[in-house]
């Protein structure tokens, strides 16, 4: 029994490995897709821009700035600060933007209801009157050719949101951000343009983002009672036929966290409502035949990513446990799979951010790679722990509770790097 | 009894392992040498941009250039960075006994070139600029029109205030614009392209093109369109009209006169045969194949190719759009009104 359950952990490792090297050796050596990048003359639809602000007063004023600015016709671009119950200085922030540019800020300011991104774009919904809107969150910081790029792709009708590329800004400030500066690069530069690449599933990322209006009212709006609505909004738009799009080159500024503890808070709500959205979808998603057989596996693999920090800690207790209990196959192939997940499993992520470095043209920022070991730690461990809270939290009674992350900004940011 | 130094050198010889790999991450962390955030786009990616910065770039020499004219003479003049130009006051054919020039050169008057001249460095026209055949530019700005003969060449970039004549088999390497219209000849290849309105035509570009582009759009409708996936393959018949936007995840033919008042996406090729119209835009991951005297009215877009029959229109003198694929092969009295954009091969062909 022990046995089986070792060899599945170890089949599904050596999965998402291949998955990694697929996505690794695709960027590296295989065709690039940039089918909207060169869209630069249209008769521009109009568009809102959301902008979900929780407790925002360190960070708001720069993405208001930074939206005035962009390079979009200013009688299609509709501005709409999402102020969901602030309790700083957010709203007055945002009135004082209001009043000093007329007519070009639409505030929602929220005082009640249910919390979570998800519960205030719901309600913010009566405010977009365009067929298209995008969203951010008020620590990114838009570059002026930055909307073009993320309204661009909905000129094909098939695509449903639009996913750009984060950047982290405060990059410099602790080893943390260095650390989360690689893995995004990995994600974004390797693992979404792969997928978009290979015409499989690149994930609406909730931020730095656009959607349909029409393809979110077809799947019936905003899931509120969701911890991650951007992966439940992807798998959603997915079965009902629509495509999420990666753009590359549409690059926005943001900020992220600058301490451990609001890391870990980060990305245990991360991998809690990624499972959710697994638990929900993906059994469906397995059965739908208009979705073509590579989506569907590579939707599965998606949904699965963060069960697979419990799966990798399993399988190393079931290969000490194989090893000491002395099972009959013998001990040395219980280590020589432990040795496979900490070496090659995990080496296949490094190669990937490794190979994400190399494209992003930055070659001294690699020589952290092996430090990059220790965020995969306190994320194997935060996300194992996300999962067992999910599993135990709902037999206790609990709720699950949506966790804002804190923002570290102090000083508006400088003028060249807010045009960025 | 084994000695206290034996554990000390194997725990030491193990830390030292262990660390040297470790050794340039923990130099990145104490001195660090990238540790800042990555750059972003900070422009805002328009076609314009290199003809501005040499505009300003030309500033400080203008008043020169104005004197230069006026006194009807070639003189040689230094830009504040050091770089010499050679400002033509001279009006009419501008001879030099060599075949290179190697500075910048600004033309104050209406000029023309000889044959086979070449510039090594961008070229600056205020009024209209006729090129010899064969002539090869680095950049060219005009404030006025701009005629290229026969098998010329830019390499860099070209804008004009007014018309941009190309010759026939002329090259135009990196970006192409004008504010009024851009001629292109049978034979001339470009990448990308920007106009109110880039004509193509089969011999001397301005008499033909002209004429090109009257197809007529029925008025918009106010319904709002809805969307219709398709599996498989889809084949409008002839004279067919269809209202929204269809998506197929195989191949679309379009057949004579058929009209789509909405956008078409397909997951194969793309065929729009004699006369057919599309009010939105027209999306493929494979190519476009557009007969003759067809109307696009948005964006055209292909992954692979796209090629355009003769007579058709591509946006509106309103509503300017683009057509951008890695290949595009498009044939003469075609109009396309904003960009063509081809990555890798754009080339006019009967």
């Amino acid at each position: 029994m022990l046995l089986q359950l070792f060899g599945i952990v170890i089949l599904l490792i050596c999965i998402y490995t291949v998955r990694h090297y697929c996505f690794t050796l695709n960027r590296v050596m295989g065709g690039q897709r940039h089918p909207y990048i060169d869209i630069d003359t249209a008769d521009w639809p109009a568009v809102t821009v959301l902008i979900a602000a929780h407790n925002e007063e360190a960070v708001i004023a720069d993405i208001l700035r930074a939206l005035l600015e962009v390079d979009y016709p200013q009688n299609k671009l509709f501005i709409v600060p999402v102020n969901d119950r602030s309790q700083d200085r957010t709203r007055e922030i945002i009135d004082e933007f209001v009043e000093r540019y007329p007519g070009r800020i639409n505030p929602f300011h929220r005082t009640g209801g249910k919390p979570g991104k998800a519960a205030a774009l719901k309600e913010a919904m009566s405010y977009v009157r365009t067929d298209l809107f995008l969203v951010f969150d008020a620590d990114y910081i838009p570059g002026k050719a930055l909307i073009r790029q993320l309204v661009a792709p909905f000129f094909d009708p098939e695509v449903g949101s639009v996913m750009g590329r984060v950047v982290p800004l405060n990059v410099g400030k602790k080893l943390l951000t260095r650390l989360l500066d690689l893995e995004r690069s990995g994600g974004y530069q390797v693992d979404q343009q792969a997928r978009m690449n290979l015409h499989f599933v690149p994930q609406y990322g909730g931020t730095v983002a656009g959607i349909r209006k029409d393809a979110l009212d077809e799947i019936g709006g905003w899931n509120e009672n969701t911890l991650a609505e951007d992966t439940d909004l992807t798998f959603r738009l997915l079965m009902a036929g629509w495509k999420t799009v990666y753009e590359n080159r549409a690059e926005c500024y943001e900020e992220v966290p600058e301490r451990w503890p609001v890391r870990i808070r980060q990305i245990m709500r991360w991998a809690k409502g990624h499972n959710q959205a697994m638990v929900q979808y993906a059994a469906a998603l397995s059965h739908r035949k208009d979705v073509s057989w590579w989506e569907r596996l590579d939707g599965l693999l998606l949904l699965g990513v963060y069960a697979m920090a419990p799966v990798l800690m399993l399988g190393w207790l079931l290969a000490l446990m194989l090893f000491y209990t002395g099972a009959p196959i013998g001990g040395g192939v219980a280590v020589l799979g432990l040795a496979a997940f900490t070496t090659l499993g995990n080496f296949a992520a490094f190669f990937e951010i490794a190979a994400a470095t190399r494209l992003d043209g930055s070659r001294l920022r690699i020589r952290l790679l092996p430090f990059t070991f220790l965020g995969f730690s306190v994320s194997l461990i935060s996300v194992s722990r996300a999962a067992w809270q999910q599993i135990i939290e709902p037999l206790l009674g609990k709720e699950m509770v949506w966790h804002k992350t804190e923002r570290s900004r102090i000083a508006p940011v400088a003028a060249e790097g807010s045009s960025a | 009894m084994m000695s206290v130094w034996a554990p000390l050198a194997l725990t030491a010889t193990t830390g030292a392992m262990i660390a040297l790999p470790l050794a340039p991450a923990l130099i990145e962390v104490f001195r660090r040498k990238d540790a800042g955030p990555l750059p972003t786009r900070k422009d805002d990616g328009n076609i314009r941009n290199f003809a501005r910065a040499f505009r300003r770039y030309i500033e400080p020499v203008q008043a020169d250039l104005a004197s230069c004219a006026a006194r009807n003479s070639i003189i040689e003049a230094r830009l504040p960075d050091g770089a010499y130009v050679l400002l033509v006051g001279k009006e009419g054919m501008y001879d030099v006994p060599e075949d290179t020039v190697q500075t910048l050169a600004l033309f104050a008057k209406e000029s023309s070139l000889p044959d086979n001249l070449t510039f090594t460095k961008d070229v600056y026209a205020n009024h209209p600029l006729y090129s010899g055949k064969r002539n090869c530019f680095r950049a060219l700005l005009g404030e006025d029109n701009i005629s290229l003969a026969e098998e010329s060449c830019v390499l860099r970039w070209l804008h004009a205030e007014g018309k941009i004549q190309v010759g026939q088999r002329s090259r135009l390497f990196g970006r192409a614009s004008s504010e009024k219209a851009i001629y292109l000849s049978t034979g001339c290849n470009f990448e990308r392209t920007h106009a109110p309105a880039i004509f193509t035509s089969a011999g001397s570009a301005l008499e033909v093109a002209t004429d090109a582009g009257t197809a007529n759009y029925p008025p918009e409708k106010i319904c709002k369109l809805g969307r219709s996936r398709i599996n498989g393959d889809l084949h409008l018949g002839s004279g067919e009209m269809l209202l929204g936007n269809i998506i197929v995840t195989g191949s679309i033919q379009v057949d004579e006169r058929t009209r789509i008042f909405g956008s078409a996406k397909g997951n194969g090729d793309i065929d729009l045969r004699e006369q057919a119209e599309v009010h939105g835009s027209l999306v493929s991951t494979r190519t476009i194949h557009i007969a003759s005297n067809c109307c696009v009215k948005g964006p055209v877009l292909a992954e692979n190719e796209i090629i355009i029959g003769a007579g058709t229109q591509i946006g509106t003198p309103d509503s300017l759009t683009t057509v951008s694929a890695p290949r595009i092969r498009i044939a003469p009295d075609c109009v396309v009104h904003g960009t063509l954009w081809a990555r890798v091969e754009g080339r006019v062909e009967a």
